[in-house]
């Protein structure tokens, strides 16, 4: 092996009639690696979007507490301080009905218009309390025994719901990067076995000359990875505009999603995009090396 | 240099090839391996390259007994002795040079040395003009001169040739043996296996023949069948 890096020259020679022979094949081969890489990098990105989103929103645990309506503005305010003393609230402060109205204009954008069919604001005043997630239900118990308190909700459920969904998000990207690292393996070392194939005289000849295995292996390898890296770039590359234009329509309608920044969820997405369609390369093509061992 | 001790070889489906042959060839002689169609002389060939295994006897090149190598040894056994095949076995996307150049790139050889060894091959074997032509571009003697500069590259102390005329026409198959003829000159062994009678009588070698998987006649300077 000790010369092996002088004849560089020679295995670009090689990698360049591999890919010259068989040009249809390879290029299908690129996208279809191109394809499955960019699902790859989508469900990955995916993932750290929704990690990203559950983490913010888990700490934005809060109850809407609605108070007896014969309360006169003194007893409201006493009630506000009297909350933001139990232990586990992070803040209380009281949300007037017209403010509770703006905001579900807000929310519900060009269909704030069904609001119109109301004639009184449907909307009653409350106080809004931040609160930790892990103290939910003691603060419920206090609240409950508390004078004035008419009605609690919390968005408890609507996080338990998110986070179902993140799981069952996650479970599924596990499913998608076992099956694209299989598909991977399996396009890339079939199309080894064949360039193979269509070398076997060639190999043979070599195998005669006296070429050691790794010789003869090398620029199969260095296809393979080039294959693979190409079809990495692509994908992330791909990856990368697809998540642009995805934020950009949810900025409009869905202003109040806490997303990551784009920029860095592209990098990331990139930086781990490029060594694992290398790795997956390299694996595919000694999968298919070894599997064709006999010519 | 190439010594075959009781070896036989039987194939997996019980067909009997080779049965207790024994066989010495000196450093530097020049042995003519003849025989009908299907006695085994190709046989014999891929016994010596290990394209195939014997199934008794033990066989010694340069006083080793290849028969014990390992399968990472191989590599390192073939590089020490030159072959040239009946159909050439050129690569036919590189050029002339290229095909020469490549049998010094697979043994890892520097660059500098590549330069300087194929030129040399190349006017021995009078191509030095077509070094940049492809296969396909010259006569089949050309081809088989190609493919004997190719073998003699890395200066190997012994030559096989499995019917290296057998594609070539008279004229042709001379230009071949001459340079055989020098290559033997030089000190290296070979050893040549044919159907050829015109040439292994004029050439007035030594002659093994094959028969029914045994060595049925041994002579010193023989011919293609039986007058001597
Ligand atoms: N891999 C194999 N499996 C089974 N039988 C084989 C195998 N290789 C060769 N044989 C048999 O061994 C016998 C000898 O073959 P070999 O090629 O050595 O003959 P040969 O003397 O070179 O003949 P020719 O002059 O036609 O080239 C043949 O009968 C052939 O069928
Ligand atoms: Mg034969």
């Amino acid at each position: 092996m000790k010369h092996i890096f002088c004849n560089t020259g020679y295995f670009f020679r090689e990698v360049r009639t591999l890919f010259r022979m068989n040009w249809v094949s390879n290029i299908l081969t690129l996208i279809s690696t191109g394809l499955i890489f960019f699902l790859l990098a989508m469900v990955i990105s995916g993932w750290w979007i929704s990690d990203s989103v559950m983490e913010s929103v888990r700490g934005e645990a809060e109850m809407s507490v609605y108070y007896d309506e014969r309360l006169e503005d003194d007893g409201v305010m006493q009630l506000v301080e009297r909350i933001k003393e139990i232990e586990g609230v992070q803040g209380a402060h009281v949300i007037s009905a017209d403010e509770a109205y703006d905001r579900m204009v807000d929310i519900l954008g060009k269909d704030a218009r069904v609001l119109e069919y109301f004639d009184d604001n449907p909307f009653g005043a409350f106080v809004e309390v931040r609160i930790s997630l892990d103290k939910v239900q003691p603060i419920m118990e206090v609240l409950r025994r508390t004078e004035g308190v008419a009605d609690i909700r919390d968005n408890r459920e609507v996080l338990e719901r998110l986070h179902q969904i993140a799981e069952i998000l996650s479970v599924l990207g596990y499913l998608i990067i076992a099956a694209v690292g299989i598909s991977t393996l399996v396009i890339l070392s079939h199309i080894i076995r064949q360039g193979i194939y269509h070398n076997r005289e060639q190999i043979h000849t070599l195998r005669l000359l006296g070429a050691p295995e790794a010789f003869i292996a090398f620029p199969f390898l260095m296809a393979g990875l080039l294959l693979t890296l190409l079809g990495g770039g692509v994908a992330a590359a791909l990856a990368a505009y697809t998540l642009k234009f995805i934020y950009g329509q949810m900025a409009g309608p869905l202003p109040f999603i806490p997303l990551p920044p784009i920029g860095a969820v592209i990098q990331s997405m990139a930086t781990l995009m490029l060594p694992l369609s290398a790795a997956l390369g390299i694996a595919g093509s000694l999968f298919g090396l070894m599997s064709e061992r006999r010519f | 240099m190439i010594e075959f001790v009781n070896v036989g070889k039987t194939f997996p489906d019980g067909q009997q090839v080779l049965n207790n042959i024994n066989l010495y060839i000196e450093r530097g002689e020049f042995v003519f391996l003849v025989g009908s169609s299907g006695a085994g002389k190709s046989t014999m060939i891929k016994l010596i390259l290990k394209e195939t295994e014997p199934s008794a006897g033990k066989i010694i090149i340069d006083n080793k007994d290849i028969t014990k190598y390992r399968r990472r040894d191989i590599p390192y056994l073939r590089r020490s002795i030159g072959v040239v095949f009946q159909d050439f076995r050129l690569l036919h996307e590189k050029t002339v040079y290229e095909n020469i150049a490549f049998a010094m790139e697979v043994i890892e050889a520097p660059p500098k040395e590549i330069r300087r060894q194929v030129p040399m091959v190349l006017s021995m074997v009078g191509l030095s003009k077509k070094a940049s032509l492809y296969p396909q571009q010259l006569s089949g003697g050309e081809q088989q001169r190609v493919s004997l500069a190719r073998a003699m590259v890395n200066g190997p102390s012994i030559l096989i040739a499995d019917e290296p005329t057998g594609n070539l026409d008279p004229d042709m198959s001379w230009d071949i043996m001459k340079i055989l003829t020098e290559i033997n000159q030089r000190g290296t062994t070979i050893l040549m296996a044919t159907h050829d009678s015109e040439i292994v009588n004029k050439m007035k070698k030594r002659v093994v023949a094959i028969e029914n998987g045994t060595i049925s006649r041994d002579e010193k300077r023989g011919g293609y069948c039986c007058e001597t």
